[in-house]
């Protein structure tokens, strides 16, 4: 299948190319697409081109199994397991290989600090992109559990701007269990 | 620091040498360039960072469903947007929340101390001038406190101790107050617009107040039954009052026909004591209990010694509806259960009691009755603090040294609630 090329042109007025497979990975884009109103470059203002390579990307990773591939495969197993075993065995591995090597893939994708998790989960956010707004989201949560509010502040760069009075009245002080802990 | 200086040459060198020139002024040249341009950079840095607070809804929304309820609370004590952004997390999850333990507060700050059982943390909220003494009770995440002492006067109100917000209730009586033996609210006032305070006292029975009524109503003829309710238990469900009378029978008051009517129950848990290592003249006391919908008795046993009692166990009972016609016990019996259930934990207390799944909260023990230092109300004898595993009936310590009769007040368990 000969795939179209489609170019999207970053806030800072820098275009990019990207596939239109690819770029259906991205609900916004598809909708411009399916909508036939392509006018050459789909601008994208709320992008800039520090975050677009980053996003098209996830998308050129996604864009081909949007559904589709993965169902196929996952249904084909399930119908094909009493009749053809030896081949779904084959077949289950393919699909862990394929699985584990996504999850790589992904591992390697997110390592970026928090600057880039917040422009990236707007992005995602405003083209659509569910997988890759699962993902921020995601790392996002993980920044936060099991940590104190001031450990949350320090992994985000937030500086407590409650008044001295909420700060004193502060919602939550917490410590740590420890033996030092004294009952009188 | 000497590494960093030396890693940002341009800068670290500027530095250095204007500290080694003007060691006290501070107003060279040099010295000037380098704050201003670290602050600009500083200004530059907050300006990215603060946008964090400034996430759109729906990622917050995302964010806010991937934490759990303590998670939750610590992302709203990030920064003011994002306890902005968190305000009625409370409602989103209410059946994954655990009670903790409300069990210290300090003499000098007045911080209410809360454990967290499944987490092994400790909570501290500070919240001047309240006396944990005058609290009466928990219920929905609130706590009943007075205003002052006896003599004083009696006007009461509810307390969240993790907003902090307050509503107060109509004043109670003296007589009410010496009685009093346990509050219920219907739902959180934070949650519903439409909530009730059921108090039970001795005196006068159940007392209702309704938002914005200015005295409380007296609910069932206490007279009528005193002799039974005096010092059971009661529950909130489905919008009605169950009532746990001292011969353990069931009455059920519905609050818009003001009927009493008896569902059943009755007996005594001692007739059942037979090889439980439990002696027929040991002290008890008998809980009314709701889980998965359900209602439950669940007796204390306990061992007296000179200071405290000591449990040394527990028979669990549920209410049945009784299809045998020819057994002359109305409607429902209580039988006698092995086990509370496979995936559920009791938070135990006089002050109110929670059923929690263990599917969902993974931290809490499964088939277990967290149990706390109750007074015993006729005695006026403190309890201990423990957990029983009913499977197997063994009784051990909670996994925090909590000391538990050097508490100065009895424990209540709370269910955070904003």
């Amino acid at each position: 299948m000969s795939s179209t090329k489609i170019f999207l042109k970053s806030s800072d007025d820098k275009t990019f190319e990207i596939d239109e497979t690819a770029a259906r990975a991205s609900e916004t884009l598809k909708n411009i697409i399916d909508g036939g109103c392509l006018d050459g470059v789909i601008p994208l203002p709320n992008v800039s081109s520090n975050i677009l390579p980053k996003v098209i990307e996830y998308c050129k990773k996604h864009g081909g199994d949007n559904g589709s591939s993965k169902k196929i495969a996952n249904g084909g197993v399930d119908k094909d397991k009493e009749i053809l075993p030896d081949y779904d065995e084959e077949e289950d591995k393919r699909e862990k290989v394929r699985v584990d090597e996504l999850k790589k893939w992904e591992e390697e994708y997110m390592d970026f600090d928090q600057q880039v998790l917040y422009d990236l989960m707007l992005a995602a956010n405003y083209l659509h992109i569910k997988g890759l707004l699962d993902l921020t989201v995601e790392k996002a949560a993980s920044m936060i559990r099991g940590r104190t509010p001031d450990q949350i502040r320090e992994n985000f760069n937030i500086n407590s701007d409650f008044t001295p009075e909420e700060e004193e009245e502060m919602i939550l002080i917490e410590d740590e269990w420890d033996d030092e802990w004294a009952f009188d | 620091m000497e590494k960093k200086a030396a890693a940002c040459i341009p800068g670290g060198e500027t530095e250095a040498i204007t500290r080694r020139m003007n060691p006290f002024t501070g107003t060279s040249y040099f010295s000037s360039t380098v704050v201003v341009s670290d602050t600009e950079t500083e200004k530059e840095k907050r300006a990215v960072y603060r946008r964090w607070s400034e996430l759109p809804a729906l990622t917050i929304d995302m964010i806010l469903d991937r934490l759990d309820f303590v998670e939750k609370f610590r992302f709203a004590s990030v920064c003011v947007t994002w306890r902005d952004a968190a305000p009625d997390f409370a409602k989103r999850r209410p059946q994954r929340i655990i009670p903790w333990l409300l069990f210290s507060q300090d003499t000098q700050t007045g911080a209410l101390s809360f454990l967290n059982l499944p987490e092994t943390m400790i909570h501290h909220v500070r919240i001047p001038q309240i006396n944990m003494n005058l609290c009466y009770g928990s219920t929905q995440g609130w706590l009943f406190m007075f205003a002052g002492d006896a003599c004083e006067n009696n006007h009461c109100f509810l307390l969240n101790p993790i907003s902090k917000a307050q509503i107060q209730l109509p004043p109670l009586s003296l007589e009410s107050r010496q009685s009093f033996l346990k509050v219920l609210l219907s739902s959180s006032p934070a949650i519903n617009e439409d909530w009730m305070v059921v108090a039970h006292t001795v005196s006068h029975g159940l007392l209702f107040c309704k938002p914005g009524d200015r005295s409380w109503s007296i609910g069932p003829p206490n007279s009528k039954y005193a002799f039974s309710f005096d010092y059971g238990d009661i529950i909130f469900s489905g919008g009605q009052v169950y009532v746990l009378s001292m011969l353990n029978t069931v009455w059920v008051f519905d609050i818009k026909t003001q009927n009493l009517v008896l569902m059943g129950g009755g007996a005594s848990p001692a007739y059942d004591l037979h090889n439980d290592g439990i002696d027929h003249g040991d002290p008890y006391i008998c809980y009314l209990v709701e889980s998965n919908g359900e209602l439950f008795l669940v007796a204390r046993f306990l061992k007296n010694t000179a200071y405290h009692y000591t449990t040394i166990g527990f028979l669990l009972y549920k209410l049945h509806k009784n299809d045998n016609i020819e057994l002359r016990v109305r409607g429902y019996v209580w039988v006698r259960q092995s086990s509370f259930g496979a995936d559920r934990a009791l938070f135990l207390s006089i002050n109110g009691s929670k059923s929690v799944s263990t599917i969902e909260n993974p931290g809490v023990q499964s088939n277990c009755i967290y149990f706390i230092n109750d007074l015993h109300r006729q005695t006026g004898k403190p309890c201990d603090i423990g957990i029983c595993h009913v499977e197997d009936g063994k009784i051990e310590p909670f996994n925090i040294p909590l000391d538990a009769y050097a508490f100065k007040f009895p424990s209540v368990w709370v269910t955070p609630s904003v």
